[in-house]
């Protein structure tokens, strides 16, 4: 099969490489139909985690046909339309028992380097690195899927696949995000990062029953479907003073939900750390702008809610607005399992719409510019995907 | 007595001190000879001098503060010499770890006990044949592709709670371990503690092979239960591997 394949720093090929086959009776191969980009592979192309290995097939936002399932499979079947959850569960683990799907104790099997850096592991991610389980990923014609009752979900007749891709990753981290955030009827959330994740956590806001919510970004294109696709007012940090604007906004009080979508992926550092660390334990910082500014603009009494990728530690951290305006920090890898039904209902029901995020359809073989697109934001560029 | 963090004064100063592994004789040696290295390296110059002289500071480092980072792999922890002494060892290497299963005590129980199988999880276990209602004969991969065998008694049977066992007499490598099993609090399933001791073939030295092929028993007996807590919840050891010809039989690496 052919698949987009990791063979240095800044070096992606489309190669042929052997087809995956069933490896355990729980697995299902899945014929890839469409595959994203997605912020979080940047650190992946930059080489900032040396986890990953040459040969290494990289995606993990995707859909696409089941073609074969183990025999102990149930829920899906040859034929199906599918959804993939790439932040693997078990299923039967204390954690994705509660639906915390994302800490599943079995999903990765390489857990040494995690449980240096972050004391526990969490739970393998296709296509994320051998630092989380070296699972082949999804910018390839076929991919094998362990666990499928689990993390394979099939499609309602009625959504289209443009829809329906962005429900493996963008649609349930949104989603998250604002759940995670406790909105309440008339509050006013702000979302700092206007890309695919921080666009569906506006749109979840709503459904939450967020009265306003206020989008913040620098380009100019995002911040017009922010405010066309998720019903946003709109700052631009480039041209306003945000904590200045939001005090304004607000009679004073502060945006009573705030989220970030923003981490480390436009600043190239995040996961990167990860391997340095476990390795060196030195002490290195990553940069925290908008999260401290969230911490800081925050209401008293209101919650932040984390959803961009922060790999190690953070330096300047504002402990003390969080204990003296009595905010609640929540934060989490999404668990996407515990959402897809929900967010398949609210895009039937027309009260959630991603499809404007693909900006750009490919062809595989043209992987390496898709990416060169995205990273560098060129053509307004929100997501890439390609087709095998 | 006055304590600090339940400690004696007395060790909590010990303590707070750098450690110290070498005896006054060998730190004397090794700060002198580092001395004369350090003095030929830095009238040398060029690159070789210039790693001379850091192997000399090196050296009198170790003079000086008593302590050497090698000396400290290289030896046993005195819960490992304490075994050696108990069990008539020339010496020990020593291992425990813990996990949490989500199944019922009797569920982990019941399959530890089954001692066949224990290659499902134990990386290192090539095969266990059950000889009789507590006897075994045990296979298992050393370093450089050798195998060891012998046979292994039980010598503790307490059902849901505890099983221990020791190698028989003329045991290739002599080895103990137990393992208990305790109800998880909140109906979380079953805590799993266990620990194995065995006599490394070359003494410390087959010790520090073993260590340099990635076989510490420490990271051994973390690894295995968390396999065992794998095939337990889930039916299988995943693999990420996307054939079949390419999932290594014996469990993938954690690393």
């Amino acid at each position: 099969m052919r698949a987009m394949i990791w063979n240095g720093v800044n070096d992606l090929r489309v190669e042929t490489v052997p087809d995956p086959e069933i490896v355990s009776p729980q697995d299902a191969i899945v014929r890839v139909t469409m595959s994203s980009v997605c912020g979080s592979d940047l650190h992946l192309l930059g080489g900032y985690i040396p986890a990953m290995k040459p040969g290494d097939i990289i995606g993990h936002e995707f859909m696409g046909e089941v073609v074969e399932t183990g025999r102990e499979v149930g829920k899906v079947r040859k034929g199906d339309r599918v959804i993939v959850i790439s932040i693997l569960g078990c299923g039967q683990c204390e954690h994705c028992r509660r639906t915390d799907f994302s800490c599943c104790d079995n999903t990765n099997p390489k857990p040494l380097m995690a449980e240096a850096v972050w004391g526990h592991s969490p739970a393998g991610i296709i296509g994320y690195s051998h630092a989380l389980g070296g699972w082949a990923g999804s910018h390839a014609n076929y991919i094998r899927v362990p666990f499928a009752d689990v993390n394979v979900f099939k499609v309602p007749e009625g959504i289209p696949d443009e829809k329906a891709l962005f429900v493996s990753d963008a649609c349930p981290t949104g989603f998250m995000g604002a759940d995670l955030a406790g909105i309440q009827p008339g509050d006013i959330v702000a979302v700092w990062g206007c890309g695919g994740v921080g666009q569906m956590a506006m749109q979840s806001a709503r459904i939450l029953g967020a009265e306003r919510v206020i989008a913040i970004d620098r380009f100019p294109e995002r911040l017009q479907m922010a405010a066309e696709r998720c019903g946003a007012e709109l700052l631009n940090y480039e041209e306003v003073d945000i904590p200045e604007a939001l005090t304004e906004m607000t009679g004073g009080r502060g945006p009573d939900r705030c989220i970030d979508c923003v981490g480390m992926e436009a600043h190239g550092t995040g996961l990167g750390y990860l391997y340095d660390l476990a390795k060196q334990q030195a002490l290195l910082t990553e940069r925290i702008v908008a999260l401290r500014e969230a911490i800081h603009c925050c209401r008293k009494g209101g919650t932040v809610s984390v959803m961009g990728v922060y790999g190690a530690f953070v330096d300047k951290f504002p402990m003390g607005a969080i204990v003296n305006k009595a905010l609640t920090i929540r934060s989490g890898q999404q668990h996407g399992q515990r959402y897809v039904e929900r967010l398949f209902g609210h895009i039937e029901r027309g009260e959630m719409d991603p499809s404007h995020l693909l900006t750009h359809p490919l062809p595989l073989e043209e992987g390496p510019r898709g990416y060169d697109l995205f990273k560098n934001k060129k053509e307004g560029c929100v997501r890439a995907v390609f087709t095998p | 007595m006055a304590l600090i963090q339940g400690q004696s004064v007395d060790s909590a100063v010990r303590n707070a001190l750098p450690p110290r592994n070498l005896g006054d004789a060998e730190r004397l040696v090794s700060g002198a000879l580092g001395a004369v290295v350090a003095l030929w390296a830095i009238r040398r110059g060029g690159l070789a001098g210039g790693l001379a002289t850091l192997a000399g500071a090196a050296m009198i480092a170790r003079g000086t503060s008593g302590y050497c980072p090698v000396t400290e792999t290289l030896s046993a922890k005195p819960a490992e010499r304490q075994i050696a002494r108990k069990q008539g060892w020339r010496s020990a290497a020593a291992a425990a770890s813990s996990v949490t299963i989500a199944k019922p005590v009797e569920d982990v129980y019941r399959f530890f006990r089954d001692v066949a199988n224990l290659p499902r999880f134990m990386r290192h276990v090539e095969s266990v044949t059950v000889i009789d209602e507590t006897r075994s004969h045990w296979v298992v991969r050393a370093p450089l592709g050798r195998t060891v065998e012998w046979d292994a008694t039980i010598t503790e049977d307490r059902p849901n709670e505890r099983i221990g066992w020791r190698s028989d007499a003329g045991a290739q490598v002599r080895n103990i371990g137990w393992i208990e099993f305790r109800p998880a609090p909140g109906g979380r399933g079953t805590e799993v503690r266990a620990a194995i001791a065995y006599e490394p073939l070359a003494g410390q030295l087959g010790r520090l092979v073993a260590q340099l092929w990635g076989e510490e028993p420490g990271k051994q007996a973390h690894d295995d239960l968390r396999r065992l807590k794998q095939v337990l919840e889930t039916g299988e050891v995943p693999t990420p591997a996307l054939r079949r010809a390419d999932a290594d039989a014996a469990m993938p690496d954690a690393a």
